[in-house]
């Protein structure tokens, strides 16, 4: 039976309204923070059930930055050094814009830490796939450097930086464990 | 027929200008999928038991780690480029892009768990939704009912961003907007002093996109021509996040939606004047 007869079936309409029929059901349930959306999400294998909050109910209204530093096997620590810096935008971004995938990894990774860290108990945040990300990161930065030869640990930390206007204000929001290079 | 072919066409259109500067912008910065830097094959696997020791996720291993994921970046964008030089012509090839666009898109998807926004999510729908078409392109209820679908995953994107802004704190206030747009990752120094200086604009701002993004679906049943006050706002509002934002592909993935509510709200105004 040739495809082209067979897909004018009256059967293949109920088959798809109810593919989508569930797959808009689960982009409703999937809205909320509720212990059902997240069972759901963790078996979104491929991101195809949306989210559409788009900066709500709590807007992106700051900047986050990470940083490192470095520790010797005599214990000195280095100063806080700028592993990536949101990146101010030019004019050609209107039409591309390949900043922006960094910027919304880090962005991504920085809010599941907050997230992670703010709960009771977060004693596993080390072994989390966001604190690996950016821990991976900054350590290959600074293997990759010859500044830092004597380093033997590395630290990261993520800055949020806030425009009030008529002034800019900035704080560490995350610190994490040293950790050996 | 021939409607829903040029409708399909358009969205078809507008989605595969959105996955060329998706996969371009990919392209440009695949360094952070490298083994040393941000986005690691290497770190990602580990989320999931099944890849660490089966062999199916050895030769998956081949594309996801580095260079193998440029091969899929690159394929798509290829894909993506034959597909829109042969649009017009309604070949049988078109099936076959589509088809491995949808493919590639899963494996990127999976893949990239992180970095990803609305706008990705909303291509992912309407290429999704095309293929089926494609498939269906002999059954003209299936090839409506995806449009329809198109039409309201879009209106609700609307809806449910503006219910989720009227109960947050800032956007009630009228601060969001201003504060948003003062920061380096979604701002603009200019636009950012100047609500900063005007704050009445910036509540402006604030509070008519939650109320018009809220009662976005009322374009599907006004009647002419307030319905496309609807289209005009959404067409500006995605403008200006693409200039202001660097929200450039969000431009065309929901302006690419916008043949499918004018082709459902032609439906339903003569439903409603028979």
């Amino acid at each position: 039976m040739l495809w082209s007869s067979v897909i004018y079936h009256e059967k293949y309409f109920y088959v798809v309204f109810s593919l989508y029929f569930i797959w808009f059901a689960l982009t409703l349930l999937t809205q909320s923070t509720s212990k059902v959306s997240k069972s759901i999400k963790q078996y979104d294998f491929f991101s195809l059930i949306p989210s559409w909050h788009f900066f709500a109910p709590n807007p992106s209204v700051s900047d986050y930055d990470i940083l490192y530093r470095t520790k010797t096997k005599l214990g000195q620590e280095s100063d806080f050094i700028v592993a990536y810096i949101t990146p101010i935008k030019t004019i050609k971004n209107i039409l591309i814009n390949p900043q922006k995938r960094k910027q919304k990894v880090f962005f991504d990774t920085t809010y599941m830490l907050l997230e992670i860290s703010s709960k009771k108990d977060h004693k596993h945040i080390v072994l989390t796939i966001p604190y690996l990300l950016n821990l991976h990161y900054v350590s290959n930065i600074v293997k990759n450097s010859k500044v830092k030869a004597d380093a033997s640990q590395i630290q990261f930390a993520i800055a949020e930086t806030k425009n009030k206007g008529l002034y800019f204000t900035t704080r560490i929001v995350f610190l994490s464990s040293w950790h050996e290079l | 027929m021939n409607n829903i072919t040029t409708v399909e066409n358009i969205i078809l259109f507008f989605a595969l200008i959105g996955l060329i500067i998706v996969d371009l912008e990919y392209l440009l910065t695949s360094s952070i999928y490298s083994q040393q830097s941000l986005l690691t094959w290497q770190i990602l696997r580990i989320r999931s038991e099944y890849l660490k020791s089966n062999k199916i996720a050895q030769y998956l291993d081949v594309f996801f780690d580095y260079p193998g994921i440029i091969f899929i970046f690159g394929c798509r964008l290829f894909f993506s480029l034959f597909s829109l030089l042969i649009l017009a012509q309604n070949s049988s090839y078109n099936l076959f892009l589509i088809f491995g666009i949808f493919i590639l898109t899963l494996l990127v998807n999976y893949r990239n768990p992180l970095g990803q926004d609305g706008s990705d999510q909303m291509l992912n729908i309407i290429i999704c939704i095309l293929l089926i078409n494609k498939l269906f392109s002999g059954n003209f209820q299936v090839r409506e009912i995806g449009i329809f679908f198109i039409c309201l995953q879009s209106c609700s994107s609307y809806t449910i961003a503006g219910l989720a802004k009227s109960i947050g704190n800032k956007w009630l206030e009228g601060n969001a907007v201003t504060e948003i747009l003062s920061t380096r990752s979604y701002g603009n120094l200019y636009v950012a002093n100047l609500l900063n200086k005007n704050l009445w604009l910036g509540k402006i701002l604030t509070w008519s996109s939650i109320i018009i993004e809220t009662i976005f679906p009322f374009v599907i049943i006004l009647p002419n021509p307030y319905w496309s006050f609807f289209l005009a706002w959404g067409f500006l509002f995605h403008l200006f996040n693409a200039i202001v934002m660097g929200l450039n592909v969000f431009f065309l993935a929901f302006i690419a939606t916008y043949p499918a509510i004018i082709y459902v709200h032609l439906v339903i105004e003569r439903l409603l004047n028979k």
